[in-house]
């Protein structure tokens, strides 16, 4: 009962007209990136973060948290259209949607991903809404040690289940780590690695930083490579799938879901990887594998599902733990720390208006998906045949304002131009950009808790076992990293990523 | 030089920058395990650095040539540098000759990077972004632009 009446207030914050208005804006722009190659929905919420520093909280995380499972949804069509996908948790689509397309079935195909999602999207919200509260019920016995465990688990899972190297995983966390130092020590006030730049006393902008790590070294990746768009010459008609078609997609559906939700909460189990996983199993189910590659309609259904159920399920640890699982979820987490903003247990008690108000903007999101999208392909089509050469001067002078409006700072655009510069050479070398943000975005937390810890314990490091909650997840986070180097499991996480 | 090579080379890089980090904390105050400063986890993390690249040293060293390609581009390398290099001299630039007139310049060597010798269509798109994002953002939004030059 307290559950519905919460949910309805979280409908009266997110249907106030200005609320809709940014709920709007985030999935259409959503579905603009995931439509767009070349730029991935972190890039375009690193991009948009500054703009929204004189919208209110909530409004700021309906918008962001618009274009994140907007991209999801809009992924799907270049996916099925022009076998190049939008953003990374589209690629599976690409295998058997565009074998739909090839065959004259374009319309099922990308109306079953919008269906998809929408039930991947909303079943996850009614997940989201029980497990949230009942997360952030438990770790409110949490102290600092727990929380000391809670951030070395969530990026030992990020770093196991990437699927890049190790040690260079545990290098750009590492590193991620060392930067979040840089400024006034929370203590004691001390100066860190300021370098005697008063810009810095405050430590590295997360804006000018995410900006530069994702937009500028995304640019410079693609300008590497020549983009060859080609929409398939089909006429698009009949969108809505047939009984079959349904027959066949919605026991995927279900499972996409499942699979979705369950990889969305644990740290480090993204969209990407629910995508590929629902892939895996509905193959495996099938009495017919073969069809799978060929146009088999499971092969979207599932997926597209997933992926947005992953989505949906990241938001978890986000709100009820203040950890985020992933690097869209960490900016969002630097986006709600920017308007004063801590999520964690307390979130839903001290902020259930914002809480609330965004679990139900994301209904409202969905269906707002699911109306625009199936009318709105012919203009996605139309979007698809702007050439990168137009766009990516103009996304550079975006992210250059983005840098700068923050704090009118023109240090901002260097930190930004480095970050760049840092994230191209770091993706070319094969480290990883997803440990290296979340330990930047926890190191303050881990700082923080690891200190307490010790104090709390008169210096004894043995507090960490004592507890079961931080011994538990100490253990694991361990194990992961120690099997990660057995050869078996080295060999297998190799394969799994070069299929990813 | 291949893959290997440039593996070294970073690993070498990835051991100093844990160096300069273990280096900065040592020269702030660490404290005791019971009352860590400052600098306690700083040592704790470069420590970790240091010992995770001497891993990735040795790993390189040992790695058999596997034939596997230097990852930096063979071709399309001088966009990325004339790309680069712009945006380093509108950041030294953009205080003093001001947001108009470093943003135009800047957008018409983009332009031209993403289509070498079309002149007349760069300045058009230089001029309409530049002049579009300024009313936007300074008139509508109140973002204060250095205004430089034509603010003399």
């Amino acid at each position: 009962m307290d559950l519905l009446q919460h949910l309805l207030s979280g409908f009266q914050v997110s249907l106030l007209p200005i609320n809709l208005l940014y709920c709007f804006l985030g999935v259409l722009l959503g579905t603009l990136i995931g439509v767009l190659p070349g730029i991935g929905p972190t890039a375009a919420i690193a991009l948009l973060l500054p703009i929204t520093f004189h919208v209110p909280a909530v409004s700021t995380i309906i918008l962001l948290a618009g274009i994140y499972y907007g991209a999801m949804y809009g992924g799907s069509t270049t996916s099925i259209l022009v076998n190049i996908p939008g953003e990374a948790a589209s690629v599976v689509t690409c295998i058997d949607g565009y074998q739909m397309a090839r065959q004259g079935r374009a319309g099922p195909a990308l109306g079953i991903s919008a269906f998809g999602s929408f039930i991947g999207g909303t079943l996850a919200l009614v997940g989201l809404m029980f497990a949230a509260p009942a997360m952030a019920r438990f770790a409110r016995e949490f102290g600092a040690p727990e929380y000391t465990g809670l951030v070395c688990l969530g990026l030992s899972l990020l770093i196991y289940l990437g699927g890049g190297s190790i040690i260079k995983s545990l290098i750009s966390a590492l590193i991620g780590l060392a930067l979040s130092f840089v400024g006034q020590d929370m203590f004691t006030g001390q100066d860190r690695f300021t370098l005697g730049m008063r810009e810095l006393k405050d430590g590295i902008g997360l804006v000018p930083m995410f900006m530069g790590l994702f937009g500028i070294s995304e640019v410079l990746i693609n300008l590497e490579k020549t983009i060859a768009r080609e929409v398939f010459a089909t006429k698009i008609s009949q969108l809505l799938p047939s009984r079959e078609d349904w027959r066949r997609a919605f026991p995927a559906m279900l499972r996409g879901t499942g699979i979705g939700f369950l990889l969305g909460v644990i740290p480090g189990g993204s969209a990407v990887i629910a995508s590929f996983a629902s892939y895996a199993l509905e193959k495996k189910l099938s009495s017919q594998p073969e069809r799978f590659g060929l146009g088999a309609i499971e092969g979207v259904a599932g997926p597209e599902t997933a992926n947005n159920a992953a989505a949906t399920g990241a938001f978890i640890p986000l709100f009820a733990l203040g950890i985020p699982s992933n690097a869209t979820t960490a900016i969002l987490l630097g986006a709600l720390m920017l308007h004063g903003v801590r999520p964690g247990p307390m979130l839903m008690e001290q902020q259930a208006g914002l809480f609330w108000g965004i679990i139900a903007s994301m209904y409202v999101g969905n269906v707002i998906l699911l109306v625009l999208n199936l009318p709105l392909i012919g203009l996605w089509v139309k979007i698809l045949k702007v050439p990168y050469k137009t766009l990516f001067p103009l996304i550079l002078l975006f992210c250059v304002i983005g840098a700068y409006s923050v704090e009118g700072s023109v240090f901002d655009v260097g930190v930004m131009l480095v970050f760049g510069v840092l994230g191209y050479a770091l993706r070319k070398m094969g480290f990883e950009g997803a440990p290296l943000v979340l330990a930047f975005i926890l190191g303050p937390m881990l700082e923080n808790s690891l200190r307490q810890s010790l104090i709390i314990s008169h210096g004894s490091f043995l507090i960490f076992v004592q507890r079961p909650i931080a011994a538990a997840c100490l253990l694991v986070a361990l194990s992961l990293l120690l099997t990660a180097l057995i050869p078996f499991v080295r060999r297998k996480r190799k394969l799994l990523a070069e299929e990813a | 030089m291949d893959m290997q090579r440039w593996d070294r080379i970073a690993s070498v890089v990835v051991l100093a920058f844990g160096g300069v980090v273990a280096f900065g904390a040592l020269k702030m105050d660490l404290g005791s395990p019971n009352q860590p400063g400052p600098g306690f986890l700083p040592l704790g993390g470069a420590c970790l650095l240091v010992a995770l690249s001497l891993v990735y040293v040795v790993s390189s060293l040992r790695r058999a040539p596997d034939g596997e390609e230097s990852p930096w581009p063979k071709r399309n390398g001088a966009r990325l540098i004339a790309v680069v290099a712009s945006l380093a001299v509108y950041c030294a630039a953009l205080s003093s000759a001001g947001y108009i007139p470093a943003t135009f310049v800047l957008m018409v060597i983009l332009f031209l990077v993403a289509d070498p010798g079309e002149w007349r269509s760069a300045l058009v798109k230089a001029a309409l972004s530049t002049a579009i994002t300024y009313l936007v953002f300074e008139k509508l939004l109140m973002v204060q632009f250095p205004a430089g030059l034509l603010g003399a």
